[in-house]
């Protein structure tokens, strides 16, 4: 049968693990679209641009020494950074393949419903390409 | 009572079957509308432009070698990715196909921990959008004629247009040879080749078109193949056609 249980991804955010934290990931690694249609087509045709990748987390939220408010509350506005994602544990491998490049934060929440558990969804922006690989 | 079930679906991207990690398709095949109204007129009129497709397919994630997820992440931003839809009875021979060459815009991989690891993909079309009728949806090992279908003749401006997956193979040195021929009777006693898709050595996908030829009224269309190779070669072959 197929599909797998997502259960173990390893997210790094400018060179801190914070991959005991996460509770959900969206990955999109997407390219802009230009429509290329010219004299004699038979129907819309369109054009892979430059890659428009996306990555979209939501950690648990926690303040202690080096986890996720300290990590990535500074991030918002900073400088380009880099983000490693896994989608099945730390091993890069065929059967895990490892997402890589630079991003820049645009916004970090802060807030929330009382007595309802800290979380935070952060979107990470691209800075660059990001790169597949099945090794390190 | 009226009515199915979206289920029994087949899906194709380039030499590879989706079918059994997905879980849900989009397949929107639109026309641009422009405006045509003029003076005069008691009511908006509007005339028909282009055809386009926008597609969405979503599932079941799997890693590794020859996984969705490789398959997809692979094809991503190439020109001419030929996707090939089943909607009805699982592709069975005659029922309706849609093809078409499309570049892959976009692929989302999202996890929610505990749950299971999904994904979705996002294709554009690059011409034209084929409707068409499934030929051939199996295993081939053996040289044959496929089943011949009467789906009308080429009318000037026209083509007959083959979209064609292989996407398992087997055998040693296997060797497939498809051509596409045309009678004007159901029982082929007069079949003619009108065009071919290239040999195939292994899994892989090619769209071909045979255009209007004034002597040719042919209606009855199917598929033909020769079979080479040793250790019972085998191809598991789908293909469409459709006349536009």
């Amino acid at each position: 049968m197929a599909g797998r249980t997502f259960a173990d991804p390893y997210v790094n955010i400018n060179s801190i693990d914070l991959s005991a934290y996460v509770l959900s990931v969206d990955f999109v690694e997407k390219y802009n679209m230009h429509d290329n249609t010219a004299g004699a087509a038979l129907g819309t045709s369109n054009r892979a641009g430059i890659q428009n990748p996306s990555f979209s987390v939501t950690f648990l939220q926690d303040h202690g020494t080096g986890t996720v408010d300290q990590t990535i509350g500074p991030l918002a506005g900073a400088a380009a950074f880099p983000i490693i994602y896994k989608p099945a544990g730390s091993v890069t491998a065929a059967t895990n393949p490892k997402w890589t490049g630079n991003a820049v934060l645009e916004s970090y929440p802060v807030g929330g419903a009382v007595a309802q558990q800290d979380e935070v969804t952060v979107s990470f922006l691209p800075a660059g390409k990001w790169t597949r690989a099945t090794s390190d | 009572m009226a009515g199915e079930t979206f289920s029994l679906v087949k899906v194709f991207l380039g030499s590879y079957e989706l079918t059994s990690v997905s879980n849900m398709l989009s397949l929107n095949h639109n026309c641009q509308m422009n405006d045509d109204t003029v003076f005069g007129a008691t009511g908006m009129s509007n005339k028909p432009g282009l055809p386009n497709a926008d597609f969405t397919l979503g599932g079941l994630m799997e890693l590794g070698t020859g996984s969705s997820e490789q398959i997809i992440a692979d094809n991503i931003a190439d020109d001419d990715t030929i996707i090939s839809v089943m909607p009805y009875n699982s592709g069975v021979i005659g029922t309706v196909g849609y093809s078409f060459k499309s570049v892959e815009g976009e692929y989302k991989s999202s996890g929610k921990i505990g749950a299971l690891h999904a994904f979705t993909m996002a294709a554009y079309s690059r011409g034209l959008i084929l409707r068409g009728t499934v030929m051939e949806n199996s295993a081939k090992t053996t040289t044959t004629n496929g089943t011949g279908r009467q789906l009308g003749a080429v009318a000037s401006g026209q083509k007959l247009y083959a979209a064609m997956h292989i996407t398992a193979v087997s055998g040693t040195n296997p060797t497939l040879a498809v051509v596409v021929q045309s009678d004007d009777n159901s029982g082929f006693t007069s079949a003619v080749q009108r065009v071919a898709f290239t040999q195939a050595t292994g899994v892989t996908s090619e769209w071909i078109s045979y255009s209007y030829e004034l002597a040719n009224t042919d209606d009855y269309w199917r598929a033909s193949w020769t079979i080479g190779g040793t250790n019972s070669p085998s191809f598991t072959t789908a293909i469409i056609f459709g006349i536009k």
